[in-house]
């Protein structure tokens, strides 16, 4: 238990659960813009502030500058001038807007001397100051210094009465920005508290989010484990998202073909257990008889005892399949890959086979449309041919037919059988290749073979990377397909 | 191993550097040479290694540098753009220079510039206090009509670098709150300030900055966390704007001690002759009168 806890809390950590990576991203979706936001607003604020409060200034002082002008403030007006406004009343005015702007306020004349300021400490002195300089060049210079809170600015006095307007004196002033400063305080701890309960907020939506979304999943875990642990035996549904859908629908998926190959293994126990109980019952039926009667005549003797002889081998013969087909089904097959012509091969199994079609006469045709050589196990490629041709012989009619086509193009060959036998019901076509599967359970015994042929086969084909396919319409007979890659690109 | 040969090399780098900033700082005969720059918007110095012993020398010495244009071109001598300088008396620390009439010719701002540069650079030498300029003779007269007259260092303002005001030494005396916090111990205090704010407010600050702990005895007057809205002064009468902070005391200093530290502090400035001080804009409740004036009934002088 503490165990999954700590793994738990690891996979959080490395952010591996989809819960913490949810939990994250929307935690980071809503506190980044958040933070972002306050602080471009508040820079924003400040630039314009800055701005509106020099161009407001400025401007200000332009009248002023004017009014100097106009009432002769620098003496620049010829003799007899009287001004209706003295020099004191527009002093007392540079005061005002010194006090209003809580700043200070230094009247330069074209010989750079400080003719007033307002706070007095400069009068008369000569400034060489480069912005005042430059502003008799006609450069306005503004400067927000930020560590002292202080807007500095220059700005030129323009004599336009006289026939090309002049710069007569500059006004250097230093307003305070106390103002701006204040409201952005005020303004920031209101982003503060905005900001922490957006946060707070965020990371509570998030927490909630993070569990809502992911509760499906733990659901599927949860509905999955029911199953293994055994308390279910139901296909489980999470119709919650599309993705949980698609994982259940899998697991559905799998657990059906569990169930089937649990089914079919039953089976085969069963029809294994059957067919080899058959040949002994018949063992025992005829060693019973021979034990019951006395003085059994020696040929009868000989007959019965012939008859268990041929039980006994159809007994092995059950058994060597069915060790053939358990080999093929172990996974770590190695098949024995060699290159050989499959015609010959092909043409041997069919000498071999001949005798038995003579018995039926059933003609047996070979068909070769080209030279093939591939790469297969010799063995396995013996057992396909052999089991093929010889259903086809033994599932014929008297005086039938049977016909054997190989052809081959650049990737594959193919073996061809049909025939003209009994057929396959359609039905039957999908059990075919099951183990021990008779089409004609009460025909089995006459013609024999144990019901595993046709399951060697296929798992010899798929071994091959080949395939097999079957046609065929009940009556008229049947035909087998199997293509088989030239090249042998497996394990 | 390579470790700690860097480790020395490193020291003996530095010992190396701090043995040249010495002879630098140590070095008694540096002056600095003004120049006006190429755009004529300001002065800039460089500093010159004096050679000459005599006071007579290095006043020659110091006129060639500033006849002399320095090896960048972003910089002109002061006496090498145009006009002549014809004659030089010295007496009583007053030092006269006679030009020639070209000097009248330059822009204006460039006959100011050149003014600053060369007594600037020549009020360094112990032996000259003031310099007048005449042109061929006769006085030299600004254009507005002034005559110019002696000139010292201290008449021209300059600013370094960002800001446009400069900064200026103020000296002033600080009323703080004694340990009982019933009394006011008074103190000067001498620091630069930068002239964009009124010395009124500078002197409110320093307040609420508290006592720098050099005299002993003194104890914060004013909550260090009082801020101020405003300080203006009109006819004698200095308004002092503070938030409510103000309000709260610290260390068991009384209303009056917090006042009058202020009152007494501001009506030292010489234009100041009495203290309105306001919380948040209004005259609080609490105080006896609207309008302060100095009270040095409970100031007591800190014992030696």
């Amino acid at each position: 238990m503490i165990a999954r806890m700590f793994g738990e809390l690891k996979e959080i950590l490395t952010l591996r659960s989809l819960q913490a990576r949810i939990f994250m991203i929307v935690l980071v979706m809503g506190i980044i813009p958040c933070v972002v936001m306050r602080y471009g607003i508040l820079d924003n604020y400040e630039e314009r502030a800055v701005e509106n409060r020099i161009s407001n200034v400025q401007n200000q002082l332009m009248v002023v500058g004017n009014h100097l002008i106009s009432n002769n403030y620098f003496n620049l007006k010829p003799e007899g001038f009287t001004s209706s406004v003295s020099k004191e009343v527009i002093n007392a005015e540079l005061e005002m807007i010194s006090s209003l702007y809580e700043g200070r306020v230094m009247i330069i004349d074209s010989s750079l001397r400080v003719v007033r300021d307002t706070y007095g400490i400069s009068e008369g002195k000569t400034i060489i100051s480069e912005e005042v300089i430059r502003c008799f060049r006609g450069e306005n210079v503004s400067n927000y210094d930020r560590q002292h809170g202080y807007i500095e600015m220059t700005t030129p006095i323009v004599d336009s009465s006289m026939e090309s307007s002049q710069i007569v004196g500059v006004m250097l002033t230093s307003i305070s920005n106390d103002a701006i400063v204040n409201t952005m305080e005020a303004v920031n701890r209101r982003g503060v508290i905005l900001q922490n309960l957006i946060v707070v907020v965020v990371v509570s939506l998030a927490m909630v989010l993070s569990v809502l979304l992911t509760r499906p999943f733990n659901r599927v875990t949860e509905a999955i484990r029911e199953v293994k642990e055994g308390y279910s035996d139901e296909s489980i549904s999470v119709t919650d998202y599309a993705e949980t859908v698609h994982i259940v629908d899998a697991f559905n998926q799998l657990l059906k073909r569990m169930r089937e190959l649990d089914v079919s293994r039953q089976e085969f126990v069963e029809n294994v257990s059957h067919e080899l109980k058959t040949p002994m019952a018949a063992i025992k039926v005829l060693a019973d008889s021979l034990l019951a009667q006395q003085d059994t005549p020696v040929e009868l003797y000989q007959e019965f005892l012939g008859d268990i002889a041929s039980e006994i081998d159809r007994e092995n013969r059950i058994i060597t399949d069915l060790l053939a087909l358990v080999k093929m089904d172990k996974k770590a097959q190695v098949l024995n890959i060699v290159s050989l012509s499959v015609n010959d091969l092909a043409e041997l199994i069919l000498k071999r086979l001949r005798p038995i079609a003579r018995k039926k006469d059933v003609e047996v045709v070979f068909e070769s449309m080209r030279p093939v050589t591939a790469e297969v196990d010799e063995v396995k490629m013996t057992l396909i041919m052999t089991n093929l041709v010889e259903n086809a012989i033994k599932y014929n009619k008297d005086h039938g037919w049977v016909k054997v086509e190989l052809d081959a193009d650049h990737q594959y060959f193919t073996f061809k059988v049909s025939d003209s036998g009994v057929g396959i019901p359609e039905k039957a076509l999908a059990y075919i290749y099951d183990r021990f599967y008779r089409v004609d359970k009460s025909h089995s015994r006459e013609i024999g073979g144990t019901g595993l042929g046709l399951a060697i086969t296929k798992s010899a084909v798929l071994m091959h990377r080949g395939t097999i396919t079957v046609t065929s319409t009940e009556g008229q007979g049947s035909c087998f397909l199997v293509r088989i890659p030239l090249f042998y690109t497996g394990g | 191993m390579r470790k700690i040969a860097c480790f020395l090399l490193g020291c003996l780098c530095m010992a190396l550097t701090a043995a040249c900033g010495r002879t630098e700082n140590e070095g008694e005969n540096i002056y600095q040479v003004y120049y006006v720059s190429s755009s004529a918007t300001k002065v800039e110095m460089h500093t010159h290694e004096m050679a000459a012993v005599d006071p007579e020398d290095q006043l020659e010495e110091l006129l060639t540098c500033l006849s002399t244009n320095p090896q960048k071109l972003e910089y002109q001598a002061p006496l090498s753009m145009g006009f002549e300088l014809l004659d030089r008396r010295l007496e009583d620390g007053r030092l006269q220079l006679d030009v020639s009439a070209a000097y009248k010719d330059l822009p204006v701002t460039t006959q100011v510039l050149v003014r600053a540069a060369m007594v600037r650079t020549l009020t360094q030498l112990k032996h000259i206090d003031m310099v007048m300029m005449t042109v061929e003779g006769n006085p030299l007269y600004d254009n507005n009509g002034r005559m110019v007259g002696w000139m010292s260092a201290g008449q021209f303002i300059d600013n370094d670098g960002n800001e446009i005001n400069t900064y200026e030494l103020a000296r002033v005396r600080l009323y703080f709150a004694g340990e009982s916090g019933t009394e006011l111990i008074s103190a000067y205090r001498e620091k630069r300030y930068s002239t964009n704010l009124p010395l009124e407010r500078f002197v409110v600050e320093e307040l609420i900055a508290g006592p720098s702990g050099k005299v002993e005895g003194q104890c914060p007057s004013i909550n260090p966390n009082t801020k101020i809205l405003s300080v203006m002064t009109r006819d004698g009468i200095c308004y002092v704007n503070l938030d409510e902070n103000f309000l709260t005391v610290v260390n068991n200093v009384s209303t009056d001690v917090s006042v009058y530290s202020i009152v007494n502090s501001l009506v030292e400035l010489s234009n100041v002759n009495k203290v309105q001080i306001l919380v948040n804009g209004e005259v609080p409740q609490t105080f006896s009168s609207t309008v302060f004036e100095r009270n040095l009934d409970i100031v007591v002088t800190p014992p030696k």
